[in-house]
């Protein structure tokens, strides 16, 4: 028996666009039984990199790139980003050149200001030393979303 | 009443899209990346979000509305000044004090995201690093099984 999946206009007090998922009546939808409520956020990418940062690492260092980001975006501060570090062991003498996990002392951190995202790679201090034969790589995610 | 859905040209420049905004927000005039756009088609789509937003460590269970499944949620945490530190393992520098740091997870339910330090109970818990007090960024995506 076919099911309302659609409704453009009133769905109680509110009014929208709502698209249920398979086999879920929209008149009678939940809260994430949606593939469209057009008065919820939906996640869109904005714009996503893959960066390189340094290679080596030196004791304590901060290394950072700034990418500005499409100019319709220069007013925005603190979009949503999801960011990922990864290693390329780049010394063939180990036999081994491909990409490393997240198995170092290092660490990052992403912000976006006035349309301007930076990222910044924390290097181990004296106690961890250097990192060496790596190249540093961070993938990005930009997010409609703010917070 | 104002325009709040487009399929077609958006400006009469030829730029060709399905545009929707949320309640009270014209569709033809809010900037491209806008939060009051509720769907783009120029933009990758990635979900609907449930609820968002900042929530400091220690102050209790996020409540969200009742879902029919455990949804999926993302964390990163976020400091003082704004930045988002993706993976919550904190900086080398801090392990100066701290010998280690136990995992932070979500606990998602059908209504409650919890999140918290993973406990090692044999472990000398001064000496781990403790996430009171910090920021953390928190979304919940209307997408689970």
């Amino acid at each position: 028996m076919p099911i309302d999946r659609v409704i453009l206009g009133k769905r109680g007090s509110a009014y929208a666009l709502w698209v249920s998922k398979q086999n879920i009546n929209v008149n009678t939808a939940l809260p994430g039984h949606f593939l469209l409520d057009t008065n919820s956020t939906i996640h869109q990418v904005l714009a996503s990199g893959d960066t390189f940062m340094t290679r080596n690492t030196g004791a304590g260092a901060t290394y950072t790139q700034n990418i500005p980001l499409q100019a319709e975006l220069a007013s925005y501060s603190r979009l949503l980003v999801w960011a990922n570090r990864y290693l390329i062991r780049y010394d063939s003498g180990f036999g081994y050149a491909g990409e490393w996990g997240d198995t170092d002392t290092s660490s990052h951190g992403v912000l976006i200001t006035n349309g301007v995202l930076t990222l910044k790679l924390y290097a181990p201090d004296a106690l961890g030393g250097p990192a060496t034969w790596l190249d540093f790589w961070i993938r990005w995610v930009v997010f409609r979303e703010r917070y | 009443m104002i325009d709040r859905a487009v399929l077609g040209d958006l400006d009469g420049t030829g730029t060709y899209v399905l545009r929707v905004s949320k309640e009270g927000f014209n569709v033809r005039t809010e900037p491209l990346g806008s939060r009051n756009i509720s769907f783009d088609s120029r933009l990758l789509e990635m979900g609907t979000v449930i609820q968002s937003g900042l929530w400091v460590f220690g102050s209790g269970l996020i409540t969200f509305p009742t879902m029919a499944y455990a949804p999926i949620v993302s964390i990163q945490q976020c400091d003082g000044a704004g930045q988002l530190l993706p993976l919550p393992r904190g900086r080398f520098d801090q392990i100066n004090a701290h010998h280690t740091f136990s995992p932070i997870v979500g606990i998602v339910t059908l209504n409650t995201l919890e999140i918290r330090q993973y406990a090692i109970p044999w472990y000398d818990t001064g000496s781990v690093f403790g996430y009171g007090g910090t920021i953390w960024q928190y979304t919940i995506y209307g997408m689970g099984t």
